[in-house]
């Protein structure tokens, strides 16, 4: 156990790595061929690669300049403000997702017996299957133009948590509902269960105490790539209400330019920092999912 | 043969797909050069300017060059396709090998692949792709398209090899694997005749799954404003870029109009966007319907 672990945190610790030796490529190219104007003259520049990763080295350990963003703020409390502003939507829309997506999931196998099984299984998966941008770029549309009362770009108040909630949750809610349903459906139909149905006992509490107990620790190993997939759906979410929560915030510290790539504002520190952020967050999703699962295992 | 209404449906709606992709563009309704019409008149001898609105001409209505969205969507459906087809191909071209080689679950490709799923759960695709897309590398290459892919298909390739290794482990632990593994065969025979045919069936399905993400990715890079196909030569005029047809692929359709969901218009985005929709619908469609056959396929030979 103790030797696994320490394997795992070798392996996120040279991902870091590789993360940062990724970010601190210069985005500059190493000059221009004179007299042409645009052309570059080499796609690599090596010295400043390495002045570059020296420096942050340098920096991260305390004896070169501290970390300052592009507005000229110290790195942490931008960081720890971006990040507050998306944490409570994201675990917001992950519990959601498990609560509705459950039961949904469990109204999905009862409906799966019955003719009006598309409006089960059907609708879940419809919905699963369509593009998630489109989603946000239809929900914006009708807040828009015909739910004006709604403010879709509030930043306080209200709005500024209940929109990016049912937006960032609807995906969850399919992706564990579809879960929840296939788990029953192997569940079912056991010898335990059947032996239990024969001895009488009322359906409900087979259903309750048998199958669906049974079931989650199953759901519950979706926890952790739920919680990535929100966390890259919110991207999304903030990009279309120009909110600056930690992944939007990741976005614009590349400060990406059709015309030239990467502007002059690239923040190398601020995405690495955010980086390391959404590891411990992963960390703490593996965490969660891992001790529900002991708890359901346990009983 | 059991019927499976599902996968007809799925092949009705790829043959659509396929139809639209080789012969669409040369339909009597679709201007295959794209050109820009600049005015029209109108009846009473009115100028009219582009954006056209919705008419027998433009049956989606015009840019804002006055090219035909109707057009730009079915000649824009060959690119679109057939850079989906790339990055899928080489994920699984990629994916695969290196499942097999991690069945055992430890070994340098496992960690390999353990390392890979991590980077991109600390760094989720999108974003990755995002900061790539910026190098200089990528900005000032010809080949521009070329990384793109090559970052598309990197992001994902963990994911695929984790399924192979997934499938593979189950499959060893099968009595019939362990029978050929004690008679000694070579490992190449032991794939192809032993691991090859269980794993084809469930890779077909997830190769399908796996076309509709990437058409899913290349809509949000879209949307980022992350062209995949643009030429120096476009970078290096300003003022075309800006306003001018840069990319044909139903991506860069999206990002052209930006600018225009700002101002909550929604029109140019929402039409390559429902043709996104299509094809991922398609293909989710197409790899529901494979399961099922394959299920039903399995049972009647137990």
């Amino acid at each position: 156990m103790f030797k696994s672990l320490l394997k795992s945190l070798a392996i996120s610790l040279s991902v870091l790595i590789v993360i940062c030796l990724i970010v601190l490529i210069p985005r500059q190219p190493a000059g221009v061929v004179p007299g042409s104007g645009l052309i570059p003259a080499g796609w690599f520049d090596w010295p400043a690669y390495r002045a570059g990763v020296s420096a942050f080295a340098h920096s991260l350990l305390g004896d070169g300049p501290p970390f300052r963003t592009r507005y000229d703020e110290p790195l942490l409390p931008v960081i720890w403000a971006a990040l507050r502003k998306s944490l409570l939507v994201l675990f917001a829309a992950l519990l959601a997702g498990f609560l509705l997506g459950t039961l949904k999931g469990i109204f999905d196998y009862k409906m799966s017996r019955g003719r009006l099984n598309f409006l089960g299984g059907g609708s879940t998966w419809l919905i699963q299957s369509a593009p998630d941008f489109l989603v946000l770029l239809l929900a914006q549309w009708f807040i828009i133009h015909h739910a004006n009362h709604i403010r879709f770009y509030a930043h306080e108040g209200i709005y500024a948590f209940i929109v990016p909630f049912i937006l960032a949750s609807i995906y969850p809610v399919f992706y564990v509902a579809r879960i929840t349903a296939a788990s029953i459906a192997t569940e079912d139909g056991r010898m335990y269960i059947r032996t239990a149905q024969a001895k009488g006992m009322p359906n409900r509490i087979v259903f309750y105490r048998h199958i669906l107990s049974n079931s989650m620790p199953r759901v519950l190993t979706h926890f952790a790539p739920l919680g990535v997939y929100i966390l890259s759906s919110l991207l999304l979410i903030e990009y279309l209400r120009n909110f600056v929560g930690a992944p939007l915030r990741m976005f614009q510290a590349f400060d990406y330019q059709k015309m030239m790539g990467t502007g002059d504002n690239y923040e190398p520190a601020l995405i690495i920092g955010l980086a390391v952020c959404f590891m411990v967050l992963v960390h703490i999703f593996e965490l969660i999912g891992y001790l529900a699962k002991k708890r359901y295992a346990s009983r | 043969m059991r019927k499976n209404p599902i996968l007809r449906i799925g092949a009705g709606m790829f043959a659509v797909l396929l139809i639209l992709v080789f012969a669409g563009p040369y339909l009597p309704f679709i201007d295959r050069h794209l050109t820009a019409v600049s005015h029209r008149w109108s009846a009473d001898k009115h100028l009219i300017l582009p954006p056209y609105d919705y008419s027998s001409q433009n049956l989606l209505g015009s840019n804002k060059q006055g090219v035909d969205n109707l057009s730009r969507v079915v000649v824009g459906a060959r690119p679109t396709l057939g850079i989906v087809l790339c990055v899928s191909a080489l994920r699984y071209a990629i994916g695969i090998p290196l499942g097999l080689m991690a069945r055992a679950r430890r070994g340098p490709v496992h960690t390999l692949l353990t390392g890979m799923n991590r980077l991109f759960a600390y760094m989720p695709p999108l974003l990755m792709i995002a900061m790539l897309a910026g190098l200089p590398l990528v900005v000032y290459s010809s080949s521009r398209l070329f990384w793109m892919i090559l970052f598309m298909t990197l992001v994902e390739i963990g994911r695929v090899g984790y399924i192979v290794q997934r499938q593979t482990a189950a499959i060893a632990a099968e009595s019939y694997v362990e029978a050929g593994n004690a008679l000694g065969l070579k490992p190449w025979r032991l794939f192809r005749a032993y691991y090859l045919p269980a794993l084809l069936p469930e890779l077909a399905v997830n190769f399908c799954l796996d076309l509709g993400k990437v058409m899913m990715l290349l809509g949000q890079l879209g949307l980022l404003g992350i062209y995949l196909n643009v030429s120096p030569e476009q970078l290096g005029t300003v003022g075309q870029f800006g306003r001018g047809y840069t990319g044909s692929d139903w991506g860069a359709m999206i990002s052209d109009h930006l600018y225009d969901l700002f101002v909550s218009k929604f029109r140019y985005v929402l039409i390559p966007s429902f043709a996104i929709l299509y094809v991922v619908l398609t293909f989710n469609v197409l790899g529901e319907g494979l399961r099922r056959k394959f299920n039903a396929v399995g049972r009647a030979g137990s």
